[in-house]
């Protein structure tokens, strides 16, 4: 495939910028463009290039202005709070700061976006909401689900203007207290989930929308969440090529345009004490460039997480992490710390050749990208985000995963009393309802109590006093390893009638709640999965979902009744 | 369906509350389980509606796994041991030997079944086939018949005919008799000393019956019987369960424990160690009425711990059982009304006055009642002075004087003294000693051996508190009825 080897004679090195076979093509590459444009930028130019900033609000704050008027920078990060989960306000927004760059003459943005579906999603009005990557996992067709899910993404992103997914999460979760990854990776098995984060990646490029695999080298295991603390993992180079780098592997040779690196320690990889990946060279450049061959976008995450910023500031962790490898570093919200970077940015390529040829080879990625994906034209929105047709195939996705390991008490008949969290999910949303609620509208005989994550005893002694009006209780749950009182909760409804757990987040909640007597996984605690579990515990539609993550002792992949 | 069973079908398992814990859940689909067996007292059962939802999910986890329901089992067998309070609860054994008439046990039995039916059981650990011998006898007591062997033959082998006659496996218990102790091998080890003759005449008389009857199942008790074997309980000797059980009395259905952790067994063995042991002696099912992990842990044991022709055996023997007796969960009503018509026409029959005349009843009463004492964990109380108190009320109106504390009530008519096993309770014995003096009458609401507390004063017996009895013995105490039944035990 001549298109899959592009000279970049700017930086001197091969960029292998794939387009899969089954999609189609993007535009070849205008390599003369990149080099003249590359060439072209003043080392601040480029050390704003490789900066992603985000902004707290949902009005462009002057200091956003400034970074993008006055130091150019390459991106900015999105989230709710700036559009308030809404599909068209999202829109406005992308359109106001791309006519601010195209004021300033700055090189086209990109904006960036968790839009991962199920339990990371930014977008939640007017945007089509998609089942997570365990939940498609878990469908009978995984594959076609991905694809499925991936090419709604890419419709509705490039409907709103967004130009830069940074999904999907390629981690192998295999870590039954993994307070982060859980249900956001598409399994416990490192072949199925690189098969799928390759179908993912290839989706997304077939449909002209940049993608990014994460958290190099793997996530997945880690029992630490990186915004609080450095996580560790302590396994062999064996096993992390067994395991952890397996999709990344995958994602590589299916021509991933990006990665982005963990903030998490792997003494396997670099033994230097408190050292993330994220600003290790021997990770960023010696595996991730001479090892592994990668010659994309290598993006960090977050630079404000609290597995960097406890060691060092924002600003220095951007530098080092840009020192140590990385191409683009996604600063966020702390105005200083962004024109701090900036400053140290800009001095540092200007004082060190070495850097300058560094800062040269990353923004020559980060323009390469935006000229394949059609960014550098500032070609606008096209389509429509959340058509009715993709909002009918994400139900149908949600019903297909809905995974049913323990049938009693099920399907629900008689009095049901329902007992749900809202918002269960890590990345909130407005206006999602409880299970409780969804169940209320489609079965006779609900009643329904709202909990908290953490219930208290009061509300535990209420929800039991209601289970026993009732024939049969349903318990929503989210993250009972960290949640002892929601064990406690089901144990002492468990204790009165029988209990159908259904876990809105991972598969290991059985783990801290065993002797429930029917279990069903969602993996997600929104809709469309709410209503797609109302239908298969009223008995509406059989289940079909199998579980992709092994649940360590109890269940393995692949169970899952096919009938109640 | 047998070739899909593996050595999970020889565990039968207990558990607490109102829904069977998911983990037993999962091992029944997965066949590590072949049998439960409920318990009120452990809140196993509360209502028909909510056994039939929990034997309904056990059902389909079943089938999921592909195998047919797990076979459910309860000691249902009347009186002080009842499970099911819900629909017709007939009295104890010792009341129905007291009509005289074994067709009373088959009537019982039938009724029962089809109650039992009716929630998706089709297991009752039923008939007690010990014979009293033992007036302190403190488990035993009125769930037997009766002390003589002849007449404990008769009723248990028409109690057999009923229940298996309405699809209900019967458990002839508990091999080779445990009437004569005065221990409970719930609490401690027992030895029944009787010599092999003995035995013969004896105890082994109403098994032999039951065998014949076509009892489904016979358990086994954990008593030394040194005369058969000076070195294993039954349920771990292979003289008493292989030699005597199979080969002598030619018993082909399954062999079944007492629950193997009762602490007269669990003082010698620990649980996990006696699995193999039981059923290398003969046992084809193995019954784990508490813990979890062993519960799950028993399959592997037994597969390890028992030779494979044994092992393959006893599988068979409990194939052959679960094809017959697990038994699907029904969806339609079930009227109680006739059963319990039954146990209230049988406890009226079996109401015995013994000793001197009975006064003239009908007019004024002074009633006194002592709480009941739960003599052994199988017992599940309820609160039978209170309702007798309610009956009496009903029929006597402002006539009836009641007291609770032991003191005689003020007012007018015979003195009623209500004893409850008040040959177990030495106080209240004296109470009711110093009570009837002066003249009354001894009301025995359990143990019939109350009678001998007063000689002196006449004494009428229901050989159990539970309602229908009581009632019956207030129709007797306000002179609607006569007390017509016959004492099936001697009191000397």
């Amino acid at each position: 495939m001549n298109r899959r080897r592009l000279l970049l004679s700017a930086a001197g090195t091969a960029l292998a910028a794939c387009a899969p076979d089954r999609t189609a093509p993007l535009r070849t590459l205008n390599a003369s463009r990149v080099d003249t444009l590359v060439a072209s930028m003043s080392p601040a130019a480029r050390a704003g290039q490789m900066m992603s900033v985000a902004f707290h609000g949902t009005k462009i704050t002057p200091a956003l202005e400034a970074m993008i008027r006055g130091r150019g920078v390459g991106g900015v990060i999105l989230y709710s709070e700036n559009f308030d989960g809404d599909a068209a306000k999202l829109k406005t927004l992308v359109s106001d700061l791309s006519r601010i760059a195209a004021a300033a003459k700055s090189v086209p943005l990109f904006f960036s976006i968790d839009q991962e579906g199920g339990a990371v999603v930014r977008i939640s009005r007017g945007a089509t909401m998609l089942p997570g990557n365990m939940a498609l996992a878990a469908t009978p067709d995984p594959a076609d689900s991905v694809r499925k899910a991936a090419a709604i993404t890419a419709r509705d992103l490039r409907a709103l203007g967004v130009n830069f997914e940074l999904a999907p999460d390629a981690d192998v979760n295999n870590e039954p207290r993994n307070p982060i990854i859980l249900n956001r990776s598409f399994g416990s098995d490192p072949q199925r989930v690189a098969a799928l984060v390759g179908i993912a990646t290839q989706t997304f490029t077939g449909a002209k929308l940049l993608s990014c695999v994460k958290h190099f080298p793997g996530h997945g295991a880690t029992t630490t969440d990186s915004h609080t603390g450095l996580p560790l993992l302590d396994v062999t180079r064996a096993r992390l090529d067994a395991v952890e780098l397996v999709p990344f592997k995958a994602a590589i040779a299916a021509g991933t345009p990006a990665i982005m690196s963990a903030h998490i320690r792997i003494g396997a990889l670099d033994p230097a004490p408190d050292l993330p990946v994220t600003l290790s060279r021997r990770v960023m450049t010696d595996l991730v460039r001479t090892e592994l061959g990668f010659t994309g976008l290598l993006v960090t995450d977050d630079l404000e997480m609290g597995a960097l910023t406890q060691t060092r500031s924002e600003a220095q962790a951007g530098y080092d992490a840009f020192v140590a490898g990385a191409d683009f570093l996604l600063f966020r919200f702390d105005e200083s710390a962004q024109t701090d970077a900036h400053d140290r940015l800009t001095r540092g390529i200007t004082a060190d050749a070495a850097l300058l040829a560094r800062s040269g080879e990353s923004v020559a990625r980060i323009v390469t990208l935006k000229e394949r994906f059609g960014i550098l034209d500032t070609a606008g929105p096209s389509g429509t985000a959340g058509s009715d047709a993709d909002r009918a195939t994400a139900d149908e996705l949600a019903r297909l995963s809905i995974t049913v390991l323990r049938a009693g008490g099920l399907p629900l008949r008689g009095r049901v009393f329902v007992a749900s969290p809202q918002n269960p999910d890590i990345a909130l949303v407005t206006e999602q309802p409880t299970l409780g609620a969804v169940l209320a509208q489609r079965l006779p005989n609900v009643t329904t109590q709202t909990i908290t994550l953490a219930p208290t005893q009061a509300d535990i002694d209420r929800a039991v006093a209601s289970a026993r009006a009732a024939d049969v209780v349903v318990l929503g749950s989210a993250d009972l390893f960290s949640y002892p009182q929601q064990a406690a909760l089901a144990k002492a409804l468990q204790a009165v009638r029988p209990t159908v757990l259904v876990s809105l987040r991972s598969p290991y909640d059985i783990l801290s709640a065993p002797g429930v007597s029917g279990y069903v996984c969602a993996y997600t605690g929104r809709e469309p999965t709410l209503r797609a579990v109302a239908d298969v515990l009223s008995g509406a539609r059989a289940p079909s979902g199998t579980l992709p993550v092994e649940v360590p002792g109890v269940y393995r992949i692949g169970d899952g009744m096919k009938n109640l | 369906m047998g070739a899909r069973l593996s050595s999970g079908a020889l565990v039968w398992a207990g558990f607490d509350g109102p829904a069977v814990p998911g983990e037993l859940l999962d091992a029944i689909g997965r066949g590590q389980i072949g049998g439960l067996v409920l318990f009120a007292y452990r809140g196993n059962v509360s209502s028909r509606q909510q056994v039939r939802a929990m034997l309904r999910d056990c059902a389909d986890a079943a089938r999921r796994g592909g195998r047919p329901p797990v076979p459910v089992g309860v000691d249902q067998e009347g009186g002080s041991v009842v499970r099911i309070g819900y629909g017709a609860v007939f009295p104890s054994a010792m009341a129905i030997g007291a009509t005289g008439d074994p067709a009373n046990a088959e009537r019982a039995a039938r009724a029962v079944a089809h109650g039992l039916r009716a929630d998706g059981i089709g297991v009752n650990h039923a008939p007690v086939c010990d014979i009293n011998v033992e007036p302190r006898n403190p488990v035993i007591g009125t769930r037997s018949f009766g002390d003589d062997p002849q007449q404990v033959a008769l009723f248990v082998a028409a109690w057999v005919r009923g229940s298996e006659g309405a699809g209900v496996a019967t458990s002839a218990k508990h091999f080779p008799g445990h009437g004569a102790t005065s221990y409970d091998t719930h609490h401690t080890t027992v030895d029944v000393g009787a010599d092999r003759r003995a035995l013969d005449a004896r105890e082994l008389v109403p098994f032999r019956a039951a065998i014949g009857a076509g009892a489904a199942s016979v358990m086994s008790a954990h008593i030394r019987y040194p005369a058969l074997d000076l070195d294993s309980i039954a349920t771990l000797s292979p003289r008493i369960v292989r030699d005597l059980l199979r080969g002598e009395l030619g018993f082909s259905g399954l062999a079944i424990t007492d629950a193997l952790d009762m602490s007269g067994l669990t003082q010698v063995e620990t649980p996990e160690r006696v699995l193999a042991r039981a059923v290398n002696a003969g046992i084809d099912a193995v019954m784990l009425t508490t813990g979890l992990e062993r519960q799950l842990d028993a399959q592997e044991q037994l597969a390890l711990g028992v030779p494979p022709a044994r092992l393959s055996e006893a599988i068979g023997r409990a194939a052959a059982f679960r094809d017959r007796y697990g038994v699907a969960v029904p969806e339609d009503e079930f009227d109680d009304g006739p059963g319990r018509a039954l146990a209230l026409q049988i406890a009226r029959a079996s109401i015995t006055a013994a000793g001197p005349a009975l006064p003239p009843l009908g007019g004024p009463l002074r009633v006194v009642t002592f709480a009941a004492q739960r003599l052994s964990p199988v017992e599940e109380l309820a609160d039978p002075e209170a309702r007798l108190e309610r009956l009496l009320r009903e029929r006597l109106g402002p006539r009836v004087a009641f007291s609770a504390d032991g003191s005689a009530p003020q007012g007018d008519g015979p003195l009623v003294v209500c004893t409850s096993s008040a040959s177990f309770d030495a106080a209240q014995a004296d109470r009711a000693r110093s009570l009837l003096r002066e003249g009354g009458v001894l009301c025995a609401l359990r143990s019939p051996y109350d009678a001998m507390l007063v000689p002196s004063v006449p004494a009428l017996l229901t050989y159990g508190d539970v309602p229908v009895s009581l009632e019956a013995l207030a129709d007797v105490l306000c002179g609607r009825a006569e007390a017509r039944g016959r004492l099936p035990v001697r009191l000397a």
